[in-house]
């Protein structure tokens, strides 16, 4: 396989395991786990689309800026998840339905 | 002048850049006070200040462009504000005679309202709203007359809107303030419309939106472009048929109303005018002279009989501002402006002394316990020894309205009259009408304003007869120096020394179609008559009415104007949304239930026949039974009512139950479990990708 | 195989395996440290593509900072009494079923869209990439890097604001 590939194929796999994590894992520190994975997936594409170019840097200005977006996205979410616990005294997603009709 | 950077500012004239300061001093203003007014003790004195410093550098704009010849004008600066479709639109000020007069007129008039509301609405819990309110007003009616283009000035108009909202609407607690706001509100916004089709059909036409692009060059445009701008400024200045919003629009705090009617939002509709007029086509002048001259004599005839003192004088703006736009149109346009300059003038005073009435009859009534309707002019009367200041202003405003010598009135109104007769020499035939209802209506103005003058200073205080006791008078307040002091500024405006300081009886400056010596004093002669009928009829109080109950309604209700477009107008509008909701309700649900139904039946059963059958005996069934059996009474009415209740009530009852038993299976999906929702549209997701794999893949 | 090849290789198989273990780990401390090895892996994949100072992000960004939060969250929230940080599954079966469809797409995708047979006009990697990114920051995306910076401003307001004591916390403690 070519390099191309394995970097594509690893995105997609690493993309799939954080599929996985958020649907199915019932604490929400898990799923943010798993956010994490499906950002580093998407910047690994980028990255690898990036090596075409030779001269090009958009990709790697993307992944740069996600990196950075992923940064302030987790602190938002652990704050929002210590708040939840805080609350409910859980943090499994599944028992937090106060919303549900 | 084009600006491309900041550094250009510095080419700029220094007047321009003080009329740019204005709006944007204000807008500031208005920021400021709506975050920290309440804090600040509501401000007031934050925005007097504020006013004041705009009302210098507003006068002084004034003063160096009416001092410069009109060949070196307009003084003008843009800077591009956006691009759209590779067009530049621009903003910018443009600074000629009219707008630097406006300018002048609007930060003066508004800076005497705030001195006046000092006191005014010194102990109104909302007064830092109050503050706030009255920055974005003038900010927006600044803005307004300084926009180089129509666009901008559409920007302001609709803030100007906004703001008049909001303070029409000031005790938005009580229901006829919130009501009055509204109707203000949508009456103009239906006026815009007008203003937006022009605005449409102006830029597929020429492209821009320019004073200079548009109307400089001399050629008149589209009919239809001046109809719908005729449109957007009948609705703004409250002429025939969107005046209905103006009286109402009183029910806001006092100085707001003088401010409305003075110099900050119906004069916007007559600076509009002014603008576009040069460019309009001959029939659309005629058309503005006849509408003109037709509601300033409706409203003039209606101010005759209100009791409120308010409603008088909005009654007399509506009139007033009827009289400038028939100036404009019969071709008096420079004394269409004049009369709006010397209008804002009197008509604030009045509005203020009116204010300062109403203000101290409530603190008199809370002195000497006494209740009675504080605007009735049937309970006032006498108050000129109470308040001798304010009578004597009132005698200047009033003088001015009514056009006599030595005030600003009689020079204005002078030339709109004779404008009025040129045109209709001009044309001949039934243009005659217009002059006939302007001097009418001038005439009928001069009998009004001294009806409410006999009735609220002169005679005898009625006050008791309306259940205040005998301290009732004594319990009078003095009469503030906030208060006096733009009274007195105003009354002095209201002269003559403003407008024409050489010759009181002659303003040198413009020239009318026709001159003719002897008519402006027959003018003067026809008011002077006008006063004396109303002092001698009104000489022992107000009237009892001895008209026909008909003819008095048609002037106290202005021609049943409101109820006429409630039936008209909203009841149509309203039943027509009521039939469309019915439709909605009844057919359009109906079938989707019976679809559903259908469908259901056809599930549970799972059998086709047994659906036809439910259709069958619930649908088919009873409609045969009803139409079988004989009956003499087969009107269309109980048709109706037999569909409405048989067959329309059991459809919707029968089906819903089973509708609803279906939304309950559905409902499960909003089980509240994230993780459902993610796994679901991830689904939804791949089902996508695989189709688009399948479609581009073969 | 050169040397370079066979550690680009174990790096896939390192990021690919502790990703893996990850996903079905059931401790969560456990799985915030394969977290890291996956960063690591991740960073070092970056290095080989060519893009070095991506690579120095990830680790200091990514490592130092995000997962510090994530192990801070984990503790935080991990009932320490019962001293079971654990988790278990919802979906389980659904959810790795479409995991794995997606995956086959993903990989059809790759396969037939014809991405791995396009020329790129180079192959050679350059080499000055710290200083590309550098100018690429200030010229290009001058805009968004300044919004990004308001933005993490607005997160660390947020975040503190959200994570903050509230008054009736307080005055539960108190008493």
């Amino acid at each position: 396989m070519s390099a191309m590939e394995l970097y594509l194929t690893l995105s997609a796999f690493l993309f799939c395991l954080g599929v996985f994590l958020v649907v199915t894992r019932r604490n929400a520190v898990m799923a943010l786990l798993g956010i994490e994975l499906i950002l580093n997936a998407a910047n690994l594409n980028f990255v690898a689309f990036n090596t075409k170019y030779a001269h090009g840097i958009d990709g790697q200005m993307a992944a740069l800026f996600v990196i950075v977006l992923a940064a302030a996205e987790v602190a938002v979410a652990f704050a929002i998840v210590l708040n939840v616990y805080q609350r409910y005294k859980t943090v499994n997603i599944d028992e937090i339905d106060t919303l549900k009709d | 002048m084009q600006l491309h950077s900041l550094s250009d500012l510095s080419q700029v004239h220094l007047p321009v850049l003080l009329a740019a300061a204005v709006p944007l001093l204000l807008l500031l203003g208005f920021v400021v006070l709506a975050a920290w007014g309440r804090r600040m003790n509501g401000g007031g004195w934050l925005a007097v200040g504020l006013h004041g410093l705009t009302a210098l550098m507003g006068f002084f704009v004034f003063w160096t462009t009416f001092n410069e010849s009109e060949e070196f004008l307009p003084w003008h600066v843009s800077f591009e504000w956006f691009q759209i479709g590779g067009k530049s639109i621009e903003m910018g000020i443009w600074l000629d005679h009219k707008s630097g007069m406006m300018l002048g007129l609007v930060t003066g008039i508004t800076f005497l309202v705030h001195v006046f509301s000092l006191s005014y609405i010194a102990h109104d819990a909302m007064r830092h709203r109050y503050w706030g309110y009255l920055s974005l007003f003038a900010a927006a009616m600044c803005g307004l007359v300084l926009a180089d283009n129509l666009l901008m000035m559409f920007v302001f108009w609709e803030l100007v809107g906004l703001a008049s909202y909001l303070l029409i609407g000031f005790w938005f607690q009580e229901k006829l303030p919130a009501m009055a706001s509204q109707k203000a509100f949508i009456v103009n916004r239906i006026a815009d419309a007008g203003f937006i089709m022009a605005l449409m059909m102006i830029w597929s036409k020429y492209g821009a939106f320019h004073w200079g692009g548009l109307f400089a060059d001399g050629d008149t445009t589209d009919v239809w472009i001046g109809i719908c701008l005729l449109v957007g400024a009948l609705g703004k200045s409250a002429q025939f048929p969107f005046q209905l919003w103006l009286p109402d629009a009183m029910a806001g705090p006092t100085p707001v109303s003088s401010l409305i009617h003075a110099a900050t939002m119906v004069v916007a509709g007559v600076y509009l005018l002014l603008r576009i007029a040069p460019s309009m086509d001959a029939s659309i002048l005629t058309l503005m002279a006849c509408i003109g001259a037709g509601t300033a004599l409706m409203a003039a005839v209606s101010a005759l009989t209100q009791t409120d003192i308010k409603r008088v004088l909005a009654y007399s703006t509506v009139s007033q501002l009827g009289l400038m736009v028939m100036g404009i149109g019969v071709g008096a346009a420079n004394y269409a402006f004049l009369h709006l300059i010397g209008h804002a003038f009197f008509k604030c005073g009045l509005f203020l002394t009116a204010g300062a009435v109403i203000h101290h009859l409530h603190h008199a009534q809370e002195k000497a316990h006494a209740h009675f309707d504080a605007q009735d002019m049937r309970f006032m009367g006498g108050l000129r020894r109470q308040m001798p200041l304010v009578f004597v202003a009132w005698l200047c405003f009033a003088a001015a309205l009514s056009g006599l010598p030595l005030f600003s009135g009689f020079l204005s109104k002078d030339g709109l009259l004779l404008g009025a007769i040129g045109f209709a020499d001009r044309i001949g035939g039934w243009a005659w009408i217009v002059p006939g209802a302007a001097i009418l209506a001038s005439f009928l103005t001069a009998f009004y304003i001294a009806r409410q003058g006999i009735l609220v200073f002169m005679g005898r205080n009625r006050a008791q007869g309306a259940g205040a006791g005998l301290d009732f008078l004594a319990a009078f307040p003095k009469t503030d120096l906030r208060m006096a002091l733009p009274l007195v500024l105003l009354a002095l405006g209201s002269t003559w020394l403003l407008f024409s300081p050489g010759n009181p009886l002659h303003v040198a400056r413009y020239a009318v179609a026709i001159e003719v010596p002897w008519l402006p004093w027959a003018f003067a002669g026809l008011a002077l008559i006008g006063i004396l009928a109303a002092g001698y009829l009104y000489r022992k109080g107000p009237l009892p009415n001895r008209l026909n109950q008909f003819v008095f309604d048609l002037s106290f209700r202005h021609f049943f104007l409101d109820p006429l477009t409630q039936r008209l107008i909203v009841r149509p509008l309203l039943a027509l949304s009521r039939l469309l909701a019915l439709i909605d309700h009844y057919v359009i649900d109906g079938a989707v239930r019976l679809v559903a139904g259908l469908i259901l039946r056809k599930g549970h059963r799972a059998s086709l026949s047994e659906a036809t059958d439910w259709v069958d005996h619930h649908l088919i069934d009873p409609v045969a039974d009803e139409v079988m059996r004989p009956r003499e009474q087969h009107s269309l009415s109980r048709a109706t009512a037999w569909l409405d209740q048989k067959l329309i009530d059991r459809l919707v009852n029968g089906v819903a139950t089973v509708v609803m038993r279906a939304g309950k299976r559905v409902g499960h999906l909003q089980s509240g479990k994230l993780q459902l929702y993610i796994l679901y549209t991830l689904l939804g997701i791949l089902l996508l990708l695989l189709t688009l794999m399948y479609i581009f893949t073969g | 195989m050169t040397m370079t090849n066979i550690l680009f290789h174990a790096f896939i198989l390192l990021t690919a395996g502790a990703g893996f273990v990850l996903a079905i780990s059931r401790n969560i401390v456990y799985a915030a440290f394969l977290l890291f090895v996956v960063l690591l892996g991740v960073a070092g994949l970056y290095i080989f593509a060519g893009a070095e100072f991506l690579a120095v992000s990830q680790v200091i960004v990514y490592v130092g900072g995000t997962l510090i939060v994530v192990i801070f969250g984990v503790m935080l929230t991990a009932k320490m009494r019962e001293m079971k940080p654990q988790t278990d599954f919802v979906n389980l079966v659904p959810g790795a079923m479409l995991a794995a469809a997606i995956f086959m797409a993903l990989l059809f995708v790759i396969r037939e869209s014809g991405v791995l047979s396009s020329p790129g006009n180079s192959a050679a990697i350059a080499s000055d990439n710290v200083h590309r990114v550098g100018v690429a920051t200030l010229t290009d995306y001058l805009l968004p890097f300044e919004l990004v910076s308001i933005l993490l401003l607005t997160v660390l307001i947020g975040a503190a604001y959200l994570s903050r004591k509230t008054k009736i916390e307080k005055e539960e403690q108190a008493t």
